[in-house]
């Protein structure tokens, strides 16, 4: 039983250090050729991990190759535009000036049901409105509505607005993150007063504080401290 | 760059390797089946002390590699030859000789060694 503790950690450990090696990219949207892999990947770590009588290398091996031939099919993917179009196919246009492609759709063996299903999620009823819906090359669909369709934005309705930046979290759950707060330029001293302002002492009583580039704060306090 | 190089030579490193394992695993069985087949070879000419002496020597070769092959090698593979190998020496070391019984065990414990490397070349038929 110890044994197969062990050799299953060690695997579940590859596969994570591989998909992590792999990039963010894979683990969000998978291409056909990172939906193999990680169908192949899970059968062959399920096996050697229930067996005994099979070597521990007999799935290590393969699932080291197949994690380098990904990086090396993702990486040529990256340099050539050919090659990509090769392995992960081209995007289709499938709705075209409010018309349903047909020709586009039987190509990608998409039905009428699952386009419309997929434009419902979207939020749009009818292909009236839909300038273009693009099929992706990992199965979403994008859609661009018309123009006039589009919701108005602050600047085409002349609402002035300010830029508040990326927030930067200081403190998450009682932690402080001191490479954010030096990075955001800010001392402790000023750390302190902003605590202060919203009734903690401590950053420890602080569940949630960050800081726009504005120098605006959100704070959220630790339940512990609010009572 | 640095990534495809690094799973390219992490692949080639791999495959030499595994030719280093066959080539490895192929001299050893060859040693075990040389002393096997002579200790057969004087079998037949009646000298048993000399024969257990070759298998005993069959064995401990084997024993010396018997990690690297446990964790290489499917284990019922392993075990079977070992088990042949300890079935042989007993035929051997048995009060009452009995020739037929020892080339039978002898001629399968050869056979076993021979398909274990076998399953290890990258022939045609293995591939398939």
């Amino acid at each position: 039983m110890f044994v197969v503790l062990i050799r299953t950690v060690v695997l579940y450990l590859l596969i994570v250090v591989g998909i992590r090696l792999l990039g963010k990219h894979q683990i969000g949207q998978l291409e056909p050729s990172e939906l193999v892999l990680t169908l192949i990947i899970a059968d062959l770590a399920s096996v050697p991990m229930q067996d005994n009588g099979i070597p521990l290398l007999w799935g290590l091996i393969p699932i080291i190759i197949l994690l380098a031939l990904s990086t090396i099919l993702s990486v040529l993917c990256t340099r050539s535009i050919r090659f990509r179009a090769l392995l992960c196919g081209r995007p289709s246009i499938v709705v075209e000036n409010g018309q349903v492609l047909e020709a586009e759709l039987k190509k990608n063996r998409l039905t009428l049901d699952e386009l419309m299903e997929e434009l419902r999620i979207q939020g749009y009823a009818d292909f009236k409105s839909i300038k273009f819906a693009v099929l992706e090359t990992n199965g979403q669909l994008s859609v661009l509505p018309f123009a006039a369709e589009k919701p108005a934005t602050a600047a085409q309705m002349g609402v002035p607005t300010q830029e508040t930046g990326l927030p930067v979290v200081l403190v998450s759950d009682g932690h402080l993150l001191e490479h954010n707060l030096k990075g955001r330029g800010y001392e402790q001293i000023w750390l302190e007063k902003q605590l202060a302002s919203h009734g903690l002492h401590s950053y420890r009583q602080a569940f949630l504080l960050t800081v726009d580039e504005g120098g605006a704060t959100y704070c959220v306090p630790k339940k512990e401290a609010g009572k | 760059m640095k990534r495809l190089y690094l799973s390219i030579g992490l692949i080639a490193l791999l495959a030499v390797l595994s030719g280093v394992h066959t080539w490895q695993l192929d001299r050893v069985i060859g040693q075990l089946t040389d002393q096997l087949t002579q200790a057969q070879e004087l079998v037949g000419r009646e000298d048993w002390e000399g024969a257990t002496r070759l298998t005993h020597q069959a064995k401990e070769r084997w024993m010396e590699c018997e990690g690297y092959l446990h964790i290489t090698l499917r284990h019922a593979d392993t075990d079977a030859i070992q088990v042949s190998l300890d079935e042989a020496l007993a035929f051997l070391e048995g009060s009452e000789h009995q020739p037929a019984e020892y080339a039978s065990v002898n001629a399968r414990l050869l056979t076993q060694l021979r398909l274990l490397v076998e399953a290890e070349l990258p022939t045609l038929s293995n591939l398939l």
